[in-house]
């Protein structure tokens, strides 16, 4: 069987005595695009921090590539790629001087590295600047910039931390074919720290939801979205009168009810199936012209969940 | 030692890359310390003054120094480059060598370019008014003490401004702090250079104050390397 290429076992970490990561259980694939998703303050950019070696877990454990990020850190980080959400690239320096140190940190050899970094800038248009000073560009060029230098030493792993954080919609674009091109044909592993569901739906082929160091779901958008809101229906009748919806809002087998017009939606509760519903309205009199089970979209149960948990 | 080179050389690049105030700025220090104070001191050094020049070049290693640990480490945090260079494979211990080894470099390289002025202009001026070539023939014993003290305060003053610049966010606040952490040195090499003749030999005054600055330049060397932590470096203050 593949060694994951990911792999936490109860992984904590607490800061004077507030819990940043809670026991987080989690296995990603190789060449998978896992998007971690939580509100500010949710414990993503910790446990970035720990799987790439920079803090150390206050218990519990991590393997990245089958490494463990405290005992081998170097190692770890040397088959890795990371994109922060600051760019982090020297402003001072030119775009190709950028990627040369970090390809010379990365122990690129000579002879490879000046092709490295022409098929990095050419693949990122940013060939016709790379005589210019990283200052002079503009924050897509930088995103750009600071992904190729993500890539300069061929990682199996690329960790980014919100890449299309504050990009304008063709940034945000180019981030988001480049995180898909290198899945799809470069079989490399991306775990995405983001609050962008869009980008979630898009690019990702499971997703974590954390919210105070916990996950509080984890498994792809499409599985996360039916999981909160498979009993969720929406019922279109004839008709529905005053005193039948409040008799519909105390049922016990429907909550979250609303009624607009002629439309009736809620989630089935306590194990209420659909049939029963209907059995219950046409019981009340009410006529049914459509009955039809509905998906949260992931924004929906992403809020669903952060809003749910204490 | 490979990537502490790789340090040494993007720090070179970022130095050379500078345009405007900050080269500029160290064009004044030369200027002021190599040209001015000299010219201000010929007198007095034609004489066998051996003081001013030594304390000027000690005064100008812990401004230098001071002025590079903070942009290499505080800049380094200010402009939010670090988190990067630390999620890459190079070793603590690199990073700490080269960065510091840029430090030191620049500043010898700076403190020689203002000392070759400096006897440039203390010769010139010597001539012009008649006299001989100085160059400290008449202490040639005491010429030694002219790199080693001002080295060594470079070292100390770049060490515990690795520690003072590790905590404090703005480069400003850092510079300020590392020039006050260069006193005690100062005062060291100053007490020195003024107390020796009273002791009768102000060669192993010297030589004991050498001593003692490259004994604390070796332990807070040991002691700075070793609070240099990752961790330490991304969590901050």
């Amino acid at each position: 069987m593949t060694e994951p290429a990911i792999l936490c076992e109860a992984l904590t970490r607490d800061f004077n005595g507030l819990r940043a990561v809670d026991r987080l259980d989690l296995e990603i694939s190789r060449g998978e695009v896992f998007a971690f998703l939580g509100p500010n303050g949710a414990g993503k950019t910790t446990t970035l921090r720990l799987l790439i070696g920079l803090i150390a877990p206050t218990s519990g454990s991590a393997k990245v590539l089958g490494l463990d990020p405290q005992q081998d850190g170097s190692r770890v980080r040397e088959k890795i790629g990371v994109l922060l959400e600051e760019h982090g690239l020297y402003e001072e320096l030119t775009a190709y001087e950028n990627l040369e140190y970090y390809a010379r940190i990365g122990r690129l050899p000579e002879a490879d590295r000046g092709g490295r970094i022409r098929l990095l800038l050419e693949g990122h248009d940013l060939w016709a600047r790379r005589r210019d000073k990283v200052g002079k560009f503009s924050k897509g060029m930088k995103q750009r910039l600071a992904l190729a230098r993500a890539m300069i030493t061929r990682p199996r792993i690329l960790f980014l931390d919100e890449p299309t954080s504050g990009l304008d919609p063709a940034a945000t674009r180019m981030v988001r074919e480049t995180i898909l091109r290198l899945a799809g044909e470069e079989d490399i592993t991306v775990f995405l720290n983001t609050h962008n569901l869009d980008e979630v739906e898009r690019v990702s082929s499971r997703v974590g939801i954390i919210k105070q160091g916990k996950l509080l779901e984890v498994g792809s958008s499409r599985e996360v979205r039916a999981r909160a809101s498979q009993e969720s229906v929406c019922v279109r009748t004839e008709g529905i009168p005053g005193s039948i919806a409040a008799e519909i809002r105390q049922w016990q087998g429907l909550r979250d009810v609303t009624v607009e017009g002629d439309t009736l939606r809620g989630i089935l509760w306590n194990g209420t199936r659909p049939s029963e519903l209907v059995r219950f309205l046409v019981g009340l009199g009410v006529g049914i012209t459509e009955v039809r089970e509905e998906q949260a979209s992931l924004e929906e149960v992403f809020l669903q969940i952060v809003e749910e948990e204490p | 030692m490979t990537d502490a080179w790789t340090v040494v050389w993007k720090e070179t690049r970022a130095f050379f890359s500078n345009r405007g105030p900050i080269l500029l700025g160290y064009g004044f220090l030369i200027l002021a310390f190599g040209v001015w104070m000299p010219l201000d001191a010929v007198d007095a050094i034609a004489r066998g003054h051996f003081a001013r020049p030594l304390m000027i070049f000690i005064l100008m290693g812990v401004i230098l120094a001071s002025s590079q640990t903070a942009r290499s480490f505080a800049g380094e945090r200010e402009a939010k480059t670090l988190a990067s260079l630390l999620s890459t494979r190079i070793g603590d211990r690199s990073l700490f060598l080269g960065k510091t080894a840029s430090i030191v470099l620049f500043s010898v390289a700076m403190l020689t370019v203002a000392g070759i002025l400096h006897l440039a202009v203390i010769n010139a001026v010597s001539r012009l008014q008649g006299g001989g070539w100085l160059f400290y023939q008449a202490r040639l014993d005491l010429v030694p003490y002219m790199f080693v003290m001002p080295f060594l305060v470079v070292c100390l003053t770049s060490l515990v401004g690795v520690l003072i610049s590790l905590r404090v966010r703005s480069v400003r606040g850092a510079y300020l702090l590392n020039l006050f952490s260069g006193a005690p040195w100062v005062a060291v090499a100053f007490a020195a250079i003024q107390v020796g003749p009273f002791f009768g030999s102000r060669q192993a005054t010297l030589l004991s104050a050498a001593g003692l600055l490259g004994v604390l330049t070796v332990v807070l060397a040991w002691v700075v390397g070793g609070r240099f932590r990752r961790e330490t470096l991304v969590l901050g203050f």
